[in-house]
This record gives structure tokens, sequence and C-alpha cells, in this order.
């Protein structure tokens, strides 16, 4: 008996090992991709007070809070437990997940000057993807889990009823 | 001539549907707007509240008949947008500047969710399946709750609708857990055609634990019928020398 025993011992082990490596993988890649690409650097210095700027000056974008703002409405807007359990379905969910577009309200962006509408819309269908993503590997990784428990459950009944069945015999 | 008019009601009626319904995962409103009347102009002021502050956004809009949406923002920035059910296009007619956005066919049609909530019957914009489970008389209105189920089988919320002899005066959007999901409350209203609109729109959009995120309020003035011989304004029509950028959707 020592044969089964050892090799669900190795089955066990590779599959926490398969999810928690993948995880450490995938999780960094989703944490809000927007933001990862600001620096801390400060912004372009302008023309010296005094002197005109040359060529067309569009006017003054917070680009930061364009894309703060988008992060913000992404994050209200998205529902992520229903993504969770669209992840439940496993890679099919993950990848409609991924290809699902999310789009900012046009009324948001009525008003806005146009550095605002593009910073602001990039953002908003990033952190949305990043969401929609993150959740849906959530619930592929619990649906997993839930599943190989199962599975465990049901191969240690077997392998126990079948070792006292050799016993009786 | 009554093929084309059937046509553009058709989808005009698909595209408010599809712009609402998915906009949102829970229940939304707004979505079918019915066929007759679809065709009008008004000045709006629109002010949005979130906690960034207050904002306010003031122009013209009409609902051009066929479907599509035309906006001539005045302030704080002159843009004009153009909503259609494949393409949104936004125009800043001092830079001379169009942002493109090109719609899949498969992602919903933008759609000022606010206003078509308040033109649309609420009723029709719920999915086939849905379910009536309630539906009561108090004080001369009557108060209407629905359960919301995708064709699919799955049940997505509730919504509960509040109805005066003038017309709707309110919509909640409930998650299944009862959150409030999106609350849209309409003002006195305005005949045109044969559609009652409302002067006033309040949106209000919550976040998936059921805390307030963004009050949106619509004021609408000199609600008229869309004079189809009178040039449409904020169509975000582009010239020869109009710089065109593809804008994500």
């Amino acid at each position: 008996m020592s044969r089964p025993s050892g090799f669900l011992k190795w089955a066990s082990t590779s599959t926490v090992v398969a999810v928690v490596a993948g995880a450490l993988i995938l999780l960094p890649a989703l944490q809000r991709p927007v933001l990862a690409q600001q620096s801390w650097a400060p912004p372009p210095a302008g023309p010296p007070p005094g002197q005109p700027g040359y060529g067309y000056a569009p006017p003054p974008v917070d680009a930061g809070r364009a894309a703060a703002e988008g992060v913000q409405d992404a994050n209200a807007d998205i529902n992520g437990t229903l993504w969770f359990f669209v992840g439940c379905l496993g890679i099919i969910g993950i990848a409609v997940a991924y290809f699902a577009d999310p789009s900012p309200p046009p009324a948001r962006l009525m008003g806005k000057s146009s550095e605002y509408v593009m910073i602001y819309t990039t953002s908003y269908k990033s952190e949305g993807k990043s969401i929609q993503g993150r959740h849906a590997i959530y619930g592929c990784l619990v649906g997993t889990a839930i599943g190989v428990a199962i599975y465990i459950i049901l191969v240690v009944a077997i392998l126990k009823s079948a070792n006292d069945m050799s016993t009786v015999n | 001539m009554a093929a084309g008019w059937v046509a553009s009601c058709v989808a005009w009626t698909a595209a408010t549907s599809a712009a609402l319904w998915s906009a949102a995962p829970t229940p939304d409103p707004s979505a079918a707007l019915a066929p007759a009347a679809l065709a009008l102009s008004a000045d709006f002021v629109l002010e949005t509240a979130d906690n960034q502050g207050t904002e306010t956004v003031s122009g013209a809009l009409s609902f051009v008949p066929g479907g599509d949406v035309c906006v001539a923002v005045k302030r704080p920035t002159s843009q004009e947008m153009h909503l259609s059910r494949r393409e949104l296009v936004i125009l800043y007619p001092d830079r001379d500047l169009a942002f493109v956005a090109h719609v899949a066919p498969n992602h919903a049609p933008p759609m000022l969710d606010a206003l078509a909530a308040g033109i649309a019957d609420p009723g029709s914009t719920l999915p086939s399946s849905s379910k009536l489970l309630e539906r009561r008389r108090a004080e001369g209105n009557l108060f209407t709750r629905w359960r919301v189920v995708d064709e699919g089988g799955q049940e997505m919320g509730e919504m509960r609708t509040g109805e005066s002899r003038g017309g709707v005066f309110s919509i909640d959007l409930l998650d299944q857990a009862g959150h409030p999901q999106r609350r849209f409350s309409f003002g006195d209203r305005v005949r045109v055609g044969a559609r009652s609109v409302p002067r006033t729109v309040e949106a209000e959009y919550f976040a998936p634990g059921g805390a307030r995120t963004r009050r949106e309020r619509w004021t609408l003035a000199n609600v008229i019928r869309f004079d189809q011989r009178a040039p449409s304004i904020g169509c975000a029509r582009l010239g020869p020398q109009t710089k065109v950028q593809e804008l994500p959707w």
C-alpha cells in the first residue's frame, strides 16, 4: 500500500506547487498596470516664466488625476464578484475576462479635454481588464482548489475502502 | 419609408437595450426606447458629484431619428459627441481634433444611460425571462418589482419601479444581495411627440458593496421635437483637415 499513498502525496504536492507557482507568476502581472507605469519623476518643465512657449500649447491636464479617476471609476463600476464566478468556469472564464473590454460611460467624457479623455479611457480600460482578469483568476484558483480537494477526498475514500477490502480478504 | 422607420426603431431599441444591460452586470433599465418619437432636441445641464467634487457641464443634445445621439458641449470645454451603435466620435472643434472609437459588434453601444432610462419604458428593458414579483397601488401610484433573469436563467437582481399618472418617477436596480446598484429619479415630464420626457433626471451609481460613488443630475430645457430640416448640432462632423485619432474602446 505504500505505492498508492506515495503517489497521492506526490500528486497533491505537485498540485499545490503548480497552483501557488501559477498565482505567483500571474498575480503581479495583473496588479494595476496603469499605476505601475507612473513614475515619481517630476513632470517635464515648461518654458521659463515670462517667456512664451513655442507652438500650440494644449490646456494643462493633470494626467495623474485623469488616470486616478479612470482607475477609481473602473473599480466602482466593475463587479468583481461576477467575474469571480466567471473565473470558476476555468480557463474559458479567464479568457472571457481578458477579451471582454470594459468601456467608460460616455457621460464621464463630456466636457473633458482631449488629453483627459485619452488618459481616462486608457486607464479605465486597463484597470477594468485587470479587475476582471484578477477576479476571474481568483475564481479559477478557488474552483481548482475545490475540485482538487474533492478529487483527493474521493481518491482517499476509494483507497481506504480498497485497503479495508484487502484486509478483510 | 415605413421599412426604414421600422428598421431605425428596431436598431435604436436594440442599441439602448444592449448598452444599458451590458453597462452594468446588474439589471439596468434605460434600455429599450419604444419605437415612437425618438427624435428630440434640448438644452442640458449635467451636474456630477463624486468624491473628487462637483462638476457642471452644459450644452445641447439631440436624439436623432435612427438611434444616434448628438451632444454639443459648450462648457467647460467645447466638444461635440456623436454616439451611434458602432462608433463614438468626440470632436474638439477648436483644435479640429477628433477621437474615433469603434465599437466591436459584441460590445455594448455607447449610451447616455440616465437619459435613456428616463425615456424608456422600464418593463421593456428587461430580459424576456424576467419575472414579475409584485404590482401594487398606493396613493395613486403604481409600484412594481421584477426579478431580473437573463436568457440563460441566471438571476441578475431586482428592478423596482414607481409610476405615477405622469410617468415613471423612479427606477431602482438591486443586485442579488439586495444592495442598490443604480437609482434613477425623474422629475416632471414634458410631452414630445408620443413620448414623455423628464425635465430632470437624477442618477445615483453605487459600488458593488452598496456605497454611493457618483451622482449625476441632468436638467433639460427647451425640449422640442427634433427638426430634421434644421442643421443638426453637435453631430461631430469631421472636416478634411480634422486630425483623427483612434480612441481605444
